[in-house]
């Protein structure tokens, strides 16, 4: 058990903000539930990105949605799941097109999450054919390799939108060129800086910062999605307060040194 | 009552685990450690069926002779050639797969390591020449700021010994706005994953939820 072991006070940091969270989470569903209508900082784009997959799906086109190769069992699996909850917005009325939407992945486990949810999707869509394999495809086993084979699944598939989603790094420039060269709309939702820095340059939309994981709360809407955006405004807040302060008592004692 | 029990399941197994790190003594240690072991044999169980759907799935294109079929072959053959080599180069030991020689650290070195090497080479190219089509595009203040911020740090990484004065310029861009960016980014990635765990926690977000649509 010794693996698995952490100095006790180490996480006193942890339990505190988390329990700030908690408060501050409650507090917004009581002040919510008695009428009150928050008006949020809305995620960019966000809006505007079911408008393409539907055009896309209006022209009977393809929509291709990778999620990434981060594996389900490291502390990186909110990531994924939340792509994975992203996904569920997004994919609404892919199996109705013409050609149904392709699912890649590089981690076996989010795979198998995969094959489920399309399932679901199709099902829900009345597309589902027991006799037909589900688009969904482990391509690599690892993120670069995953990049490589999804470089290959967008040209050869004749792609109408592009959809990257998770703890995606520097391979978002590989999987964003073919579709770039192509001209169709691209999204990367990513928590890592330098797939961020990528789809800044490379995509029509990107989701940066808490933006991947906020996006398909303002997509769902209700009133749990509005508590839940109160809230992140709240900490948001309190962060920028503590921020300042952490700055001024710094510049005093600096001051106060010399 | 369907989706009930394994919402029930899953946030229990959650907060016992959240619990074993907040507080990682006793038993709260324990059972962290016990179902995070479950989790590893669970995830291993996952790669094996995963590397049996990436045969079966390329296998599938070599039997239809779909466009481009002779990489499925090659992903084939490259992938049971790979497994095979383990028990027929190492002695049984787990230090032997480190050991310079043996034929999976080559095949690790030689292959792998060397293409993911070429792939991140590729991907720094593909970002210099998007950014000057980004400027092409789109001619706003941001996509020249990005421009001229990349071709600065660049030119100031040759090693020329001419650009003296640049290279205290770019380490206090590195620094203080970079790093004030890179920051603030993390923050809000901290802050969606926080809210997005505690949704987790509480229940309203069931993504392991299966919808009856039947």
């Amino acid at each position: 058990m010794e693996k698995w072991s952490a100095k006790p006070g180490k996480c006193m940091i942890e339990t505190v903000i988390l329990a700030i969270s908690l408060i501050a989470m409650a507090g917004s569903f009581l002040v919510i539930k008695r009428g009150f209508n928050p008006r949020f900082r809305q995620v960019r784009h966000i809006q505007a990105f079911p408008t393409f997959i539907g055009q896309a799906v209006e022209k009977g086109g393809r929509t291709h949605l990778y999620t990434s190769a981060t594996p389900l069992v490291t502390e990186k699996s909110v990531t994924t799941l939340a792509a994975i909850s992203l996904l569920d917005s997004l994919t609404i009325n892919m199996p109705v097109s013409d050609q149904p939407p392709l699912f890649t992945s590089a981690d076996t486990a989010t795979s198998f999450i995969l094959m489920d949810k399309t399932e679901t999707i199709f099902r829900d869509k009345s597309a589902y054919d027991e006799r037909k394999r589900l688009p969904v495809y482990q391509n690599a086993l690892e993120p670069m390799s995953g990049a490589a084979a999804s470089m290959s699944f967008i040209q050869g598939n004749s792609i109408d939108a592009n959809i990257l989603m998770g703890s995606i790094g520097p391979e978002a420039a590989i999987m964003a060129e073919p579709g770039n060269r192509i001209n169709i709309p691209q999204m990367i939702a990513s928590d890592l800086i330098e797939g961020q820095a990528a789809s800044q340059v490379l995509c029509s939309f990107s989701l940066i910062g808490e933006e991947p994981f906020i996006a398909p709360l303002q997509l769902k809407g209700g009133t749990i999605a509005s508590v839940t955006l109160v809230t992140a405004d709240i900490i948001r807040w309190i962060i920028v307060i503590m921020i300042i302060l952490g700055v001024a008592l710094k510049t005093i004692g600096a001051i106060g040194g010399s | 009552m369907k989706n009930l029990i394994p919402t029930v399941i899953a946030i229990s197994f959650a907060v016992l685990v959240l619990l074993g790190f907040l507080f990682p003594t006793g038993q709260f240690l324990s059972i962290r450690g016990l179902l995070t072991d479950w989790a590893v044999i669970v995830a291993a169980l996952a790669i094996l069926l995963g590397i049996l759907n990436i045969i079966l799935s390329n296998w599938d294109r070599i039997r239809t002779r779909q466009k481009g079929w002779v990489y499925d072959f090659i992903t084939i053959v490259a992938l049971i050639g790979t497994i095979l080599l383990e028990p027929l180069s190492a002695s049984g030991t787990s230090e032997e797969f480190y050991t310079t020689g043996n034929g999976i650290q080559t095949v690790f070195s030689g292959i792998i390591s060397a293409t993911q090497a070429t792939l991140a080479g590729i991907a720094v190219i593909l970002l210099i020449a998007s950014a000057g089509q980004l400027y092409q595009r789109k001619r706003e203040v941001w996509s020249i700021l990005f421009l001229a911020s990349l071709l600065f740090v660049l030119i100031s990484w040759v090693p020329l010994g001419i650009f003296g004065s640049l290279v205290q310029i770019r380490d206090w861009f590195l620094a203080i706005p970079v790093a004030a960016g890179l920051r603030g980014l993390i923050i809000g990635s901290a802050l969606g994953i926080l809210l997005f765990g505690i949704r987790f926690l509480i229940g309203t977000e069931r993504v392991y939820e299966e919808k009856d649509t039947r």
